[in-house]
């Protein structure tokens, strides 16, 4: 047998080992919590927690919101998905990145913008008393189920028209003509032909916003508002952070990585199916401009309304981090630059936003360190799976997806108890970068696997090395991938609070945690002029790498 | 000079999902040999091997007197041209022209002269700063030759080169590999399923099938005296005519004779029902039944009979029995 070079068989070891120290090690660590009660290995700590009447609410809730949620997602994105599956308009292009924006969207800024739009004083009743002479504020949608659902619909319903929009555009149309020829109703057709053909990205896309929701923390936490609306995660937090009980957590966990594992192995064998499907030869880009004026007045109202539900909320956090009130129920309210001269004159202000130039100091040092990490090890990996594909490998690297950040931060924070506080910093580079490595994967492997094998074969024959080949020929070839993955590990690492939060103590902020704790104290001006940055931050860097994937289609 | 190079494949075998491959064949230097065989044969599994591409099981490589087996891809001295040209698209034609001279150490007016001297080879001077994304399949492929040759290999192995390209372009680029290749001496082995194109380029075809060689022989060998009925059925057309069950007869078309009467020494198939006629222009090709057996010939005129009786010379039939040429 030929022995497969050495540079394939290295590469993928430092991601290897720091996933296996870092990660599995970790979680090894979090979920043996649940089986020791006082140093002994025993089930019946793990069966009575599973069995407690409280943790079985929060069980039985956690799946019904993410259900629920996962239902609305599709049901407001799959009228999209067939807009720009099926018709040319005009605008559609802006459309469809305006469609990508809440899905970049750090989840603290969907938190905060919820709470100002559709909060008691948020704008939506503002505007809504204005008009109607009310007193009262008529929606009372925080802090309830609703509430949840929505920001849940509103995160996650890009997704939908993502995948589905992507795999009903490659479908040919010829059954859905032949059908026509046979005489079957367009509504017919729809169901018994369209459908079921689009099943595997409608599962796929629905497995992984059930997953997102399961896993929910941020808007759970903030916009649930307490015990009555908790799911396992935000049980979790508590469990561990305010009530120290690690054990009642760990317990916790695992069924939480259960689910989650399940929902991963489905998506992934979905996913595959998805994009095993035939697809269209000749991708046919004649689209119905449609003439019937319902069918015109029905997509205008739809867009518009998608439209409002994206941007009010983004819109609503710019405008509120000028508004000065008085006091928090105060009427009186003016136009003020205040919560931004405290951002950047830090020395004249009492109050927690004065840390902001720390936390934004902290956020962009951790994002650059952990984006780059996570993309070179990122980078080894692909070279590994590609060159000599394992099973092992492969399991490993998608698994941090399976594990929800709550429970990785847990896992850190165990392991921090044995180390000087000075590795703290250190910690939370390590576990953004653990966090952020799956999705740094996801932008690198499939440009690396649509690079052909030939290119590579071909440089080797020529004489040069499998290390020399990788720099001469696949990694001028991944650039742009590269790219993308730094941007987007960067933004993730910017919005991620749940780790960061279960890991810091009070002294240390990022930008997402002291969103948080200016959120907590009802200091919304604050948490909306630091949102605002953070926007523009995770927008410029969006911005970037579409910028860098469309130069890469043009060529 | 390099008329000396030998590949030397030996006792080559390895098991995959579709077939069995065993192997056992030489080359002698200078050679153009094709590997022909319908898809799924193990043709490109063969050349995959010799590259180093895929790991060899059992048997032995012996390239130009070294033993290449278990050798590393970049340091066989193998040149291969894929049937998706494999051209690096983030370089210029110059820049991939010069990939295999950089790595040879040797100097940067060397390697102008070299490409400028391979780009009129193959028929594409002043195509230095061209950009692979401007070139056509045909220019693709004849860059692909050219770096393959730059890299001076002792083996140039060519992978379904042509099949990309569309039918005409793929008559001249033949042509033109089969000029250069005189030209260079390059010992080469040339994958196709085309046997047309086996039969118009090669010094030698080896014919596959379930990864084990069927023949190995000159075109006209080949094609005159084919070794067995597959190799007899997948090269140019041909009648068989089932004698009993294990002994059959087999003539091409071009040598079915019409005649008003019996010329001498032949083979006579009386009452030939036609049932059908196609006109290629130059000649009507007519398949007619006669007996269990369908005959296909050729005439000038078109056949206006429903019945029609057809002649074969003796000498022109080949006998087979169990599928083997009864010489």
């Amino acid at each position: 047998m030929k022995k497969k070079d050495l540079f394939y068989k290295i590469s993928s070891l430092p991601a290897m080992v720091i996933l296996i120290l870092l990660f599995l090690i970790p979680l090894t660590g979090t979920l043996s919590k649940a089986f020791i009660v006082e140093g002994h290995f025993s089930f019946q700590q793990i069966i009575a927690c599973l069995l407690d009447s409280y943790n079985l609410r929060v069980m039985a809730f956690t799946v019904k919101q993410a259900f629920l949620s996962t239902l609305l997602s599709l049901i407001i994105g799959f009228p999209g998905a067939y807009l720009l599956a099926k018709f040319n308009f005009r605008g559609k292009k802006a459309f469809r990145s305006l469609c990508t924006i809440p899905f970049i969207l750090p989840s603290i800024l969907v938190v905060l913008g919820f709470v100002i739009f559709y909060g008691n004083n948020g704008f939506l009743n503002n505007l809504l008393m204005s008009i109607f002479h009310l007193s009262n504020p008529p929606l009372k949608i925080l802090y309830s189920f609703t509430a949840v659902l929505l920001a849940h619909s509103f995160y996650n319903f890009p997704i939908i028209i993502n995948f589905v929009s992507n795999q009903w555009e490659l479908l040919s149309d010829h059954p859905e003509k032949a059908a026509a020829t046979l005489g079957s109703k367009p509504i017919k057709t729809f169901f018994k032909i369209t459908l079921p053909r689009l099943m595997p990205s409608i599962i796929s896309s629905c497995s992984l916003i059930f997953l997102y929701c399961f896993t929910s923390f941020a808007i759970i936490l903030v916009l649930g508002g307490g015990p009555k609306f908790t799911t396992i995660e935000v049980e979790i937090y508590n469990l561990a952070k305010r009530r120290m009980d690690i054990g009642g957590a760990a317990s916790l966990s695992i069924f939480s990585l259960i689910v989650s594992m399940l929902l991963l192995i489905i998506y992934l064998h979905f996913q595959k199916k998805a994009t095993n499907q035939e697809v269209l030869l000749r991708p046919s880009n004649i689209k119905k401009t449609t003439s019937s004026k319902l069918k015109k007045i029905l997509i205008i109202f739809y867009i518009v309304l998608l439209l409002f539900f994206i941007l009010a909320p983004i819109i609503s956090i710019f405008a509120r981090s000028f508004i000065t009130a008085s006091s928090r129920a105060d009427q009186i309210k003016s136009f003020t630059f205040n919560s931004y001269k405290e951002i950047f004159l830090p020395n004249q202000s009492v109050r927690i936003i004065s840390s902001s130039t720390q936390a934004i100091i902290n956020s962009l040092i951790l994002a650059f360190v952990s984006s780059i990490t996570s993309t070179i090890l990122a980078l080894g990996l692909c070279i590994g799976i590609k060159h000599k594909s394992s099973f092992f490998t492969e399991l490993l690297v998608m698994l941090p997806m399976a594990v929800s950040s709550v429970i990785i931060g847990l896992g850190y924070l165990i392991i921090g108890r044995y180390f000087n506080s000075n590795f703290f910093f250190f910690l939370i580079v390590l576990a953004h970068t653990v966090i952020i490595l799956p999705f740094a994967i996801k932008s690198l492997l499939p440009i690396y696997r649509s690079i052909p094998s030939s290119l590579t074969n071909a440089s080797q024959l020529f004489g040069y090395s499998p290390f020399r080949t990788f720099f001469n020929v696949e990694l001028p070839l991944l650039k742009n991938a590269i790219i993308t993955s730094l941007s987007f590990s960067f933004s993730l690492s910017l919005g991620e609070m749940n780790a960061t939060l279960i890991l810091s103590n009070s002294k240390f902020v990022t930008i997402p945690t002291l969103i948080y704790r200016m959120i907590n104290s009802y200091y919304f001006q604050g948490a909306c002029a630091l949102g605002s940055l953070l926007i523009i931050i995770c927008f410029i860097l969006f911005y970037f790498s579409q910028a860098i994937g469309r130069t890469n289609l043009a060529k | 000079m390099q008329s000396n190079h030998q590949l030397v494949c030996k006792n080559i075998k390895a098991s995959y999902p579709q077939f069995q491959l065993d192997l056992d064949f030489k080359i002698a230097g200078g050679k153009l040999v094709s590997l022909l065989g319908p898809s799924g044969c193990g043709k490109t599994t063969t050349l995959s091997l010799i590259a180093g591409i895929i790991p060899i099981q059992t048997g032995e490589i012996i390239l130009n007197g070294r033993d290449i087996t278990t050798l590393e891809m970049y340091k066989r001295k193998v040149g291969l041209v894929f049937q998706d040209y494999a051209l690096f698209p983030n370089m210029n034609v110059k820049q991939n022209l010069s990939y295999p001279l950089k790595i040879q150490k040797i100097s940067k007016l060397e390697i102008n002269e070299k490409i400028t001297n391979i780009l009129s080879m193959v028929g594409l001077e002043g195509f230095e700063n061209r950009d692979i994304n401007e070139l056509s399949g045909g220019e693709k492929q004849r860059i692909a030759i050219g770096r393959a040759i730059a890299s001076s290999p002792d083996l140039l192995l060519l992978d379904e080169p042509l099949s990309a390209l569309d039918a005409n372009l793929r008559t001249n680029l033949r042509k033109e590999i089969k000029k250069i290749q005189k030209k260079t001496e390059l010992t080469t082995i040339y994958v196709t399923h085309d046997q047309e194109e086996a039969l118009s380029l090669s010094d030698l075809i080896i014919v596959m099938k379930d990864g084990k060689i069927q023949q190995e022989g000159t075109p006209e060998t080949i094609y005159n005296k084919p070794k067995n009925l597959f190799v007899a059925d997948f090269i140019g057309k041909g009648n068989t005519i089932e004698l009993n069950s294990t002994e059959k007869l087999f003539f091409r078309p071009e040598k079915v004779l019409l005649s008003q009467e019996k010329p001498s020494d032949c083979l006579e198939l009386k009452n030939v029902k036609i049932i059908n006629t196609e006109y290629f222009g130059s000649t009507y090709a007519s398949t007619g039944k006669y007996k269990n057996s369908y005959i296909t010939f050729f005439s000038s005129t078109k056949i206006n009979k429903a019945e029609i009786n057809l002649y074969v010379k003796k000498r022109d039939t080949l006998f087979y029995k169990n599928g083997f040429l009864f010489d």
